[in-house]
């Protein structure tokens, strides 16, 4: 069997809330099981404070896993310490809701792009600044862009900005959390269109953090229902949404908007 | 922009960010502060014309006879009050009640929006509160003026699904219980269609398309409002699997630089343009509230 490009087992991570009682454990993501397979696109759905992004960063290994595995492309990550992590983390890359907090206001569009490859050691500066012009092309932005701040991009632009500096080390996974619920409505599509048209041509694996269930749905191949934590629901994105088994999920399913 | 709000009736406002549908609600609720102002135009309430009222009639005014809940509980709920304080304040100043009865009329109003434990939650602060149970809250200190207007600037864009179709339905429910006249500015095309009578879609600072909005939806005319509703309606059908890419409309929406400038905003961004649409459209009406600006609008086939 295929080994999957990221591969999460009863993960449990706990977060420190510091209170008034000091400093508690409360873990925030409990025995999770979830594996994304190149060229598929994996939804975790579920409302506000489920969890669902603190497993995201558990999965980029940005937060420590408190018990259980994480893995990449088959090597378990879990506890490599950062410099053995580092060469690893090409692999895996995340994209952020809002390319505005994501992006740094100072630094040239171009410059943010090359950062990742600057970071990896990866081809010399000639190399690197064709790899960006190669990125904006396929992002759809024109190569003049490359001298810009982000400031002066639209949102939807800012967010194929976002991607192309996802994509400059070439990674096998791309964590999208909200990717497109920043963006004007009539731009959603064509992030989204570019997202699916990216997956085709690289065989990339989402791990896809949404709100609107309808994309999910039009999206994802699996997703997977959060709740407290858990997994309460996980199947193929047609079977769940058409036959939801658990309660949580028909609840979810029957609070949003009904299809027309 | 003009607009007409009959009691009884939720109006939805709809546009991107930046469109300038945010300032035309300040505008109404006078509350464009000192960076912006009305430069022409008259906005009348119940028959009064408010750019002649004064800041004593402008207190009396919101609150009482209007109101306004915001996209973001937190922000508009003082972080240091207790949730009823505010409630309890605005019940002694607009219904006359001692401190006593305004704290009681609040729990009242808080049981009324849906809160489960509304005694525990008026004594609660916001921060103890989910995001769906503090614009319940918000939404009960908007109405405790009992005011004949709500403006309702994406009431729910900050909540998940559950919430958020939960306040919708609490909002229809007060309207049509109140007979309120309801002003709910969106940028979501179905969520309006949904929940309000009429429409009026706003791109680059105009209204481009109005009228009710199950014909808005199932026969738009301008070519704006017909990309937005296919762009909605793509992700019903088959899913990407089978190659569908969805709709597109291309390029970005104006910038607020570029307003006013001469000729259809839409223009670039439009697949019926051309040249004639170098000048400005005039807005067409059918009936009252209902019309288009638009040289080469879509017709019902």
């Amino acid at each position: 069997m295929e080994t999957p490009a990221l591969e999460i087992q009863a993960l449990t991570v706990e977060l420190l809330l510091r209170g008034a009682g000091g400093v508690r454990r409360r873990a925030v993501v409990r025995d999770v099981s979830l594996g994304v397979r190149r060229g598929e696109t994996v939804a975790l759905v579920g409302e506000s404070g489920s969890g669902k992004s603190t497993l995201a960063r558990a999965a980029l290994r940005l937060l420590p896993a408190a018990a259980g595995s994480v893995a990449w492309d088959g090597v378990d990550v879990t506890r490599l310490s950062p410099a053995r992590l580092r060469p690893l983390r090409r692999r895996i890359q995340l994209v952020f809701q809002d390319p505005q907090a994501s992006l740094d206001p100072r630094m040239a569009v171009g410059s943010q792009i090359a950062e990742p490859l600057a970071i990896h050691r990866i081809g010399s500066p000639g190399d690197r600044r064709r790899r960006v012009a190669e990125l904006l092309d396929q992002m759809g932005l024109p190569r003049s862009i490359a001298g810009r701040l982000p400031a002066g991009l639209s949102g939807g632009q800012r967010q194929r900005v976002a991607l192309a500096r996802a994509l400059a080390v070439d990674p096998d996974v791309l964590v999208l959390d909200e990717p497109v619920s920043a963006l004007d409505v009539s731009v959603q599509a064509q992030v989204v269109n570019l997202i699916v048209d990216l997956q085709r041509r690289r065989g990339l694996g989402y791990l896809f953090i949404g709100h609107d269930l309808r994309l999910v749905r039009w999206l994802a191949d699996r997703t997977a229902v959060f709740q407290g934590g858990r997994i309460v629901e996980e199947g193929a994105t047609e079977e769940v949404f058409t036959r939801p088994r658990h309660p949580y999920t028909q609840l979810l399913l029957t609070s949003s908007p009904p299809a027309r | 922009m003009s607009l007409s709000l009959p009691a009884g009736r939720a109006h939805g406002l709809v546009g991107e960010s930046g469109s300038g549908k945010t300032l035309a609600a300040l505008a109404i609720m006078g509350l464009l502060g000192d960076r912006a102002r009305i430069a022409a135009g008259a906005i009348r309430f119940r028959g009064e014309d408010l750019r002649r009222a004064g800041p004593r009639r402008w207190r009396a005014l919101r609150g009482h006879g209007m109101a306004m809940v915001l996209q973001d509980p937190l922000s508009a709920l003082d972080p240091v009050r207790r949730v009823g304080e505010p409630i309890a304040e605005s019940l002694r100043l607009h219904r006359h009640l001692d401190v006593r009865g305004a704290r009681e009329e609040a729990v009242v109003l808080l049981n009324s929006v849906g809160l489960p434990d509304a005694r525990r939650a008026a004594a609660a602060y916001p921060h103890e509160l989910s995001g769906g149970m503090r614009q319940r809250a918000l939404l009960a200190a908007a109405l405790a003026g009992d005011p004949s207007l709500l403006v309702a600037d994406e009431p729910t864009t900050a909540l998940d699904a559950a919430a958020r179709e939960q306040i919708l339905t609490l909002l229809d429910h007060e309207r049509s219980r109140r007979g309120l006249a309801l002003l709910l500015v969106s940028h979501d095309l179905s969520l309006v269609a949904r929940h309000c009578d009429d429409g009026s879609i706003v791109y680059a600072g105009r209204i481009v398309e109005a009228g009710p909005t199950g014909r808005l939806f199932s026969t738009p005319r301008h070519p704006y409002t017909a990309g937005l509703v296919e762009a909605g309606l793509a992700l019903d059908r088959p899913r990407r699997a089978a190659g569908h890419a969805l709709p597109v409309i291309p390029g970005s929406v104006l910038p607020v630089e570029r307003f006013g400038e001469p000729g259809c905003a839409f223009h670039e961004r439009c697949p019926r343009a051309d040249s004639a649409c170098a000048v400005t459209p005039p807005w067409s009406a059918r009936l009252p509230g209902e019309g288009v600006a638009c040289h080469h609008p879509l017709e019902a086939s």
